[in-house]
């Protein structure tokens, strides 16, 4: 269920574990340099990552799997390209490979990234820098080449179209990458914006339009995925461009898409009318410290003075509105006085 | 993970000029064509001398593949060797499908078939004197170039490693490593009837060396050690394993340990046993000792470490929440179906039983009591860390600390049980050569290796046997048959007062040479190897050498042995360390380490435990940065160390000492 189909709505998200520093398998720090953290996203595999640095400073374009608790295992060198997600396959693409070509479309696989052909050995339109996303009618890329948007590329590889709504991000992004979402007809689209940090909102391909808002972390992130299997975005920290890491090695963090409950709002009545013999309904509005909406909090309605409370437990909505009923028999008069309590 | 589960006994260096062993050949695994269900892995390679090109010996070994040991030496090309027709072609050895062998011998672009000779059928003892017995050709040659320039023209790199599937129907597929570019590595793919190029299968660095699985399946060593299970009819990467590391380090003249390349390194696969058989050139032991042998692994599914607990969602009063460990092997690939032991504490308890999936995540179910707080350290335990967002009314804290068992890793670690001996306090030994009567690893020799007539240029030299032994002994001012654990020092000093060092072919001792014109062997790190020349001036043997070689070092009987017999625990001491930050600076620090290390020893095996330790530096009454192992002898101890003076972790066996009253472990 989606959080809210309010485009341009910041929601926060809560975190949940971490900052863990990222560490080679022997958990040793100084043999290899994770440069760019996270990368994808491969269902049922991890977090991949692109970018590791040899000893020594030298640059070697790697490719590791990521825990979630930030253990690298370098896996070989990755062929200089930019990854994208194909959701029927379940595979990491590449847009590029040959660096200067930029056309050419490779399909990884995830135990060793061992690559195999996937399309036509040039694809015109798709440009170097800009990953994307395979949909059996079109490709989609997200960057910061030409409008700052979304464009489609349809498969015969020539022509590209503005995909979707405006952008709902805040400020002036710089690239921006496709991941898989939270179904196969849903990606996550994550851009980076001058300050190096980075914005993410879900996007649906059928229908084409934005599935959430767009969330906010309140840190500086130089990456993110959303970790399909198990519900959480991963944020990558990068040290170099993130003084407060103080030049230590970088960091990812997990958080949770569950708005940590701050307001509950005053009841109201919003069907029916207080007399005898009717039912009234009554919601309250569970929102978190930014006013974005709280869902699936628990309330506790009680009541005092005449009328049957139907409902005393209730579940809010993807809006965080939870509402209840109460029946006012015939013959009941007097005030009465209904209550909503937010467990936490 | 790749799990050792066999190992040959090492190669023996069988003259004396012997001086390293340069680089693999070919490696097969042979089924026996008389006994069901055994098999003799047959591997050739190539042994330098001083001089590595005036001396080579080009020599084949047969080991049993049940026993592991060596059932036949042949020599196949150097010095007082047979000679073997086409001896380069075994550089390149394949097995195709059908059991048939192929040799290759790329500098003339031709491959052909062949079988082994008697080097099958042969008994110990038993000499081979023809030498077509060891190779002999059985079909016509092909020239590879069909294969080299595809429909596409695309170039196989030459002189490096293929398979031949000539079952597979549709022609068969040979399968080579490829070249397409720089830093651009594939398994490419050909019709083995046609020459026609089927597929490339990029691998993600340089292929080393391939070799054939069961059906449809090779399995492909690519140059950072990682090994690849390929299904090369479906062009399908079923799986990936570290190699573990290089024994003992970079060998002589090879890679670094961290790659590996085809010079020095052979696979073959054992299919009766199931066997991946590798075969790396190894360096040799301090004295000179060679420790090359052929080792078998099973890629198993092995976990070597679990992730943090990580909650999946917030923990809050009355909810149940799912937190998320993974077991990983070395390849941070998922392992499953491991019972994960969880701990709550604090506001929480478990609820269920969690177990790994395919992906090796396991979902630990905890029921939140109160309202707790949390966020995952990298030490397992939760902690509230603050977050950007407004700070919920938290009363309490869970912290989830999770494990699996995780079985041995090799044939070394299992674990061994036995009758423990019970004693008193007594502190730690102190190392090997420390003084007292310690047992020594090495002693002073004087074994002569052969070689021409000895004869100095000097006048007053010695002249008899015994007369160079003691003129050795006052030189280096030593005495036979006594402690000679600074061997390397002695000899060292020995060149540093002027003594010849290595002297070449046909190089005729002179009065310029110092010491007699004695001279020293020391190998190209700058280590003395534990022998000696004695000058000749006649070059007697015809090994274009003018000197006779003495082993001067020899293994003291009664030291312990250089390999212990405990099970290794390193993988409890990596589990531990990966568990929470420790501070292994501090001895406090160290000892705590110690003491949660051996409580995950003692749990595999009771022989475990602390050393008593009354001296400082010290913790709790124990050694701060070793373990103890009770062997099943009920007389010895073995001793090892897990962190080092700089705070470091290892696995290092220290000594074995002649009672167990220093091992207590706390009730």
């Amino acid at each position: 269920m989606c959080a809210s189909r309010d485009a341009g709505n910041a929601m926060a998200v809560r975190l949940l574990a971490g900052p863990f520093d990222t560490t080679v398998m022997d958990n040793q720090p100084a043999d290899l340099v994770i440069q760019a953290v996270p990368s994808m996203w491969v269902p049922g595999s991890g977090v991949m990552l692109s970018s590791v640095t040899g000893q020594g400073g030298w640059y070697v374009a790697n490719l590791g799997m990521m825990t979630l608790d930030g253990r690298v295992c370098d896996r070989g060198n990755e062929p200089m390209g930019w990854e994208g997600w194909w959701p029927a396959k379940q595979r990491v693409v590449q847009s590029n490979w040959y660096a200067g070509d930029g056309t050419r479309e490779l399909m990884y696989d995830h135990i060793t990234f061992a690559q195999e052909y996937t399309g036509p050995e040039t694809i015109p339109g798709l440009q170097r820098n800009a990953p994307y996303i395979r949909l059996p009618d079109r490709r989609l890329r997200y960057s910061a080449v030409g409008a700052h948007s979304f464009r489609a590329l349809l498969n015969d590889g020539v022509t590209e179209v503005p995909e979707g709504p405006p952008p709902p991000w805040t400020g002036t992004m710089t690239s921006g990458r496709i991941h898989p979402g939270r179904s196969e007809t849903e990606v996550f689209v994550t851009v980076s914006v001058y300050g190096n940090n980075v914005q993410a909102a879900f996007y649906d391909t059928v229908r084409r339009e934005w599935s959430s808002p767009v969330y906010y972390f309140g840190v500086k992130c130089y990456s993110m995925v959303y970790a399909t299997d198990f519900g959480v975005i991963v944020t990558g920290h990068n040290y170099v461009s993130d003084p407060e890491l103080n030049g230590k090695s970088n960091q990812i963090r997990i958080w949770s898409l569950e708005v940590e409950p701050t307001i509950i709002t005053p009841v109201e009545r919003v069907l029916g009318t207080v007399k005898s013999g009717q039912v009234v309904t009554y919601r309250v509005r569970v929102t978190g410290a930014h006013n974005d909406p709280a869902p699936g909090e628990l309330i506790d309605w009680t009541m005092v003075g005449p009328g049957t409370l139907l409902d005393p437990q209730t579940l809010t909505d993807a809006n965080g509105y939870a509402t209840t009923r109460v029946q006012y028999r015939l013959g009941d008069t007097g005030n009465s006085v209904v209550t909503a309590t937010l467990s936490c | 993970m790749l799990k050792e589960v066999f190992r040959t006994v090492p190669v023996k260096y069988k003259h004396a000029g012997e001086y390293f062993f340069a680089g693999m050949y070919s490696m097969v695994c042979h089924p026996n064509p008389h006994i069901t269900g055994d098999a003799s892995i047959i591997m050739t390679g190539v042994l330098f001398g001083q001089n590595p090109y005036n001396e080579v010996w080009f020599r084949g070994w047969r080991y049993h593949s049940v026993t592991g040991k060596l059932v036949k030496e042949f020599e196949l090309l150097g010095s007082g060797s047979v000679s073997a027709p086409g001896f380069l072609s075994t550089l390149y050895v394949t097995t195709s499908r059908s059991g048939k062998y192929w040799g290759a011998e790329w500098a003339n672009a031709r491959m052909w078939p062949f079988h082994y000779g008697n080097i099958v059928t042969v008994l110990p003892g038993e000499t081979v004197k023809n030498p077509e017995a060891f190779w002999i050709i059985d079909g016509p040659s092909l020239d590879y170039h069909r294969w080299e320039y595809g429909e596409n023209g695309l170039p196989i790199i030459p002189g490096k490693t293929f398979v031949i599937d000539d079952v597979v129907p549709g022609g068969g597929r040979w399968i080579t490593s490829i070249g397409r570019g720089a830093s651009v590595f594939s398994l490419g793919v050909y019709n083995w009837q046609s020459g026609k190029w089927l597929y490339d299968l990029p691998m993600a660095t340089e292929i080393v060396y391939i070799t054939l699985e069961d059906e449809n399946r090779c399995y492909v060593l690519l140059q950072n050690r990682v090994v690849v299970l390929v299904d090369y009819v479906r062009g399908e990467v079923l799986g990936a394993a570290k190699l573990p590391p290089l024994e003992g380090g970079k060998p002589y003249g090879g890679d670094s340990g961290l790659d590996v390349v085809f010079d020095y390194v052979r696979m073959a696969w054992d299919k009766i046993h199931r066997r991946l058989l590798i075969c790396e050139s190894t360096p040799d032991d301090p004295p000179g000792t060679c420790t090359v042998r052929v080792r078998g692994f099973q890629m198993v599914p092995e976990p070597v470490r679990i992730t943090v607990p990580i909650p999946l969602r917030v923990p809050r009063q009355g909810r149940k929440i799912p937190v998320l460990v993974q077991a990983m092997d070395d390849m941070n690939q998922g392992v499953g179906y491991y019972v994960v032991d969880a701990q709550v504490a604090g506001s929480g308890s478990p609820v269920g039983m969690a177990v790994t999936d395919n992906r090796g995540a396991a979902i630990i179910q905890v029921a939140c009591e109160g309202s707790p707080y949390y966020v995952a350290s990298p030490a397992g335990d939760w902690e509230d860390t603050g977050s950007p967002e407004a700070t919920p009314p938290h009363t309490g804290l869970v912290a989830v600390t999770a494990s699996i068992k995780v079985p041995p890793t090799n044939i070394n670690d299992i674990p061994v049980s036995g009758v423990e001996g019970t004693g008193t306090a007594v502190d730690r030994p102190g190392p090997p050569g420390s003084g007292g009567a310690g047992n020594q690893r090495y002693l002073w020799a004087w074994e002569d290796k052969g070689g021409d007539t000895p004869q100095s240029p000097h006048a007053g030299a010695p002249t008899s046997m015994d007369g160079w032994r003691d003129y050795f002994c006052s030189i280096a001012d030593v005495q036979m048959d006594q402690p000679a654990n600074d061997y390397e020092a002695v000899l060292k000093g020995l060149a540093d007062q002027g003594m010849k060092v290595n002297p070449k072919p046909n190089e005729k001792p002179t009065t310029d040479w110092p010491f007699n014109a004695m001279s020293v062997m020391i190998d190209g790190g700058g280590h003395p190897r534990g022998r000696i020349w004695l000058p000749s001036l006649s070059d007697t043997n015809h090994d274009s050498y003018l000197n006779h070689e003495m082993q001067v070092i020899k293994d003291d009987p009664t030291a312990p042995p250089t390999n212990e017999t405990a099970p290794n625990m390193s993988y409890i001491v990596d589990r531990t360390k990966n568990s929470k930050p420790w501070d292994l600076k501090t001895t406090d620090g160290k000892g705590k380490f110690v003491e949660a290390c051996v409580i995950g020893m003692h749990d595999v095996s009771a022989a475990w435990g602390h050393v008593k330790k009354s001296t400082d530096p010290r913790y709790n009454g124990h050694a701060a940065d070793s373990v103890l192992y009770k062997n099943p002898d009920g007389k010895t101890v073995e001793l090892f160390q897990i962190v080092t003076d700089t705070g470091q972790t290892t696995w290092a066996f220290v000594e074995r000492a002649e009672s167990q009253t220093a091992w207590y472990y706390p009730a």
